[in-house]
């Protein structure tokens, strides 16, 4: 077994094919974990969490999530965990265990996002003692997913063997690549909104706001989304070059919001990953951190027109206040 | 003196920050309509003399306020510069017209009339000496300052020397009793000398102390105005000092909770109803 530090963050892909693959897989890390005191947390499809729970005993300290609450949105997920080790390093707790499965969703822009989410974990909890073990269904997932997997985690499980991964990329390398090969979908052909020179702050706001309050199913996330595109339009207007224009379609499922200015755009790939904390967080990339909460994806891209921030907000995800964990 | 004269009351030291002459110029009209219906005698600095067509009754009378009467009676007095500014100070003035029956007495001027008077220290002086009388005795001041050339440090410095309250644009507040009320919205274009205003009120409240932020009426907050809150107040909630965040609106409470503000030091989160 690799000797893995006890104060650091450790990620570990697990690849099975069925549950009780998985089980077997595993077993040893959790019942260790059991005995040696370190707190035991399932975030698994609910199969998948009875029959860990089972395998456990009923009598074991183990802590069960809600999967669907905890994986609503990347970014808050990531946040979610950062909380939860935030507190439980303050109440004593020396190491937690977690075994989790992401859920990737069904389209490419989902599992984009939550792949993002992979690699960002292992920068955001770096300082935390987290051990976690993230399961990757090899007979559900797409190849694209399971490839996201290994790229993702430094460590992989398959059957009874736990080795260092070859193919993992260093983190900053892989949110490079997923921002060069995002794909993003071709936006809505006509626009509700399109503003192509702001300059005033909160004449821009009150348009975009008259304009999300046309779309009939704004009604649950407006306010939500409206001071996400504040956000990102602030950073345009304040750190980008003239003119920012702001386009707002409505979707199927929600709306999308392109705010383009002629600046280089960020580099900095986890830029609004970094939970603000504080007065020295309050100083930070906070606008940017909080435009990631409250939309489904936020990517950016750059062509001849300068630099993109395209935020979308889905309805499947709408309606929550406050994160799960 | 009229026999149901309403109590005197203050407006207090107010800065006027508009960025369009219009809505200057109906707040005015308002501001000297309400001395006029309390009884009070309103000092008003005679506008530019370059501009003689812009006589504040004319202005005035484009809000349906005639103020011929109260100029005629002495209600109203325009002053010249020299005179608005009288190196004795406001002290007299005001005591003078107290002597003289009124209730309470109103002064109120455009800075950029000022200009060409004072220098920029006297000009703070002056504000300082009109803050501290605005408290000792019943005077408003309302002080005019162009919302679209006063902004950086120069206007964290007119916030600062106007800590009971602001009209601006998107923002008005009013600092009373330990209590900061929010009305309006606050974004990237106002947050900084919001912080400077809290900084200001953190200040007066005193170490260990309770300042209360009424965000009752406050439509708007994004991130920016968030950091205010937070950098405004760090010194004071460090030095033991608590600042309570009342009855925010839903969609303030929504960011203040992403924000995680109930994990702050010092801060109290008091929602409607709690």
């Amino acid at each position: 077994m690799t000797v893995v530090s006890e104060s650091r963050y450790v990620h570990d892909a697990l690849f099975y094919d069925s549950t009780e693959s998985l089980v077997q897989t595993a077993m040893p890390f959790l019942s260790d974990g059991i005995g040696a005191g370190d707190d035991v947390i399932l975030v698994c499809g609910e199969e998948n969490n009875a029959a860990l729970r089972k395998a456990l005993g009923h009598d074991a300290q183990v802590s069960v999530l809600p999967r669907e609450e905890v994986y609503r949105r990347a970014p808050s997920a990531v946040e979610s965990y950062r909380r939860l080790m935030r507190r439980r390093v303050a109440d004593g707790v020396g190491r937690v265990r977690l075994v989790a499965e992401v859920d990737f969703g069904r389209v490419s822009s989902q599992w984009q996002e939550w792949g993002r989410f992979e690699a960002v974990c292992n920068v955001v909890l770096d300082p935390y003692p987290l051990w976690s073990i993230c399961a990757y269904d090899t007979t559900a997932l797409s190849a694209d997913v399971l490839a996201v997997g290994e790229r993702t985690h430094p460590y992989v499980r398959r059957g009874d063997r736990r080795s260092r991964n070859g193919r993992f990329l260093d983190p900053a390398e892989f949110m490079a690549l997923s921002a060069a090969n995002t794909t993003r979908g071709p936006a809505p052909s006509d626009p509700v909104l399109s503003l192509p020179d702001v300059t005033d702050l909160p004449i821009a706001r009150e348009v975009v706001r008259d304009a999300l309050s046309g779309i009939p199913s704004a009604q649950t996330w407006q306010d939500d989304f409206l001071l996400a595109i504040n956000e990102v339009i602030t950073n345009a207007v304040a750190h980008g070059r003239p003119p920012v224009g702001v386009e707002l379609w409505a979707t199927e499922d929600g709306a999308v919001c392109d705010v383009t200015d002629r600046g280089p755009g960020f580099a900095d790939p986890f830029a609004g990953y970094h939970a603000p904390e504080g007065v020295e967080g309050a100083r930070a990339c906070l606008g940017l951190w909080m435009a990631r909460q409250l939309s489904d994806e936020l990517t950016t891209s750059r062509s001849a027109r300068g630099f993109t921030v395209r935020l979308v907000l889905n309805d499947r995800s709408s309606g929550r206040r406050r994160l799960p964990l | 003196m009229s026999a149901n004269v309403r109590p005197p009351t203050r407006d207090g030291h107010v800065l006027l920050l508009l960025d369009s002459e219009p809505r200057r110029r109906r707040f005015v009209a308002d501001w000297v309509s309400t001395g006029l219906d309390r009884d009070e005698k309103v000092f008003y600095l005679r506008p530019d003399e370059e501009h003689p067509h812009e006589s504040l009754a004319a202005q005035l009378a484009e809000y349906d306020l005639d103020i011929t009467p109260a100029l005629a009676d002495g209600r109203i007095e325009l002053l010249p510069v020299e005179a608005f500014y009288p190196s004795s100070g406001w002290r007299g003035q005001v005591e003078r017209a107290l002597a003289e029956g009124f209730p309470a007495v109103r002064m109120s001027g455009e800075a950029r009339t000022t200009r060409t008077h004072l220098t920029a220290e006297q000009h703070l002086a002056v504000e300082a000496e009109v803050e501290r009388l605005s408290r000792e005795l019943p005077l408003s001041a309302l002080c005019q300052y162009d919302g679209r050339r006063v902004r950086g440090p120069a206007l964290d410095e007119a916030v600062v020397h106007h800590p009971m309250g602001v009209h601006e644009t998107l923002l008005r507040t009013h600092l009373d009793d330990a209590t900061l009320r929010l009305e309006g919205e606050v974004d990237h274009t106002n947050s900084r000398w919001l912080a400077a205003l809290l900084r200001q009120a953190c200040a007066e409240v005193g170490d260990r102390g309770t300042l209360t932020v009424d965000l009752g009426d406050l439509a708007f907050l994004d991130v920016s105005g968030y950091r205010s809150l937070l950098l405004g107040s760090a010194a004071f909630r460090q030095s033991g000092g608590l600042l309570r965040l009342l009855r925010p609106r839903r969609r303030v409470t929504s960011l203040l909770s992403t924000l995680f503000v109930h994990y702050e030091e010092g801060i109290d989160l008091v929602e409607s109803g709690t």
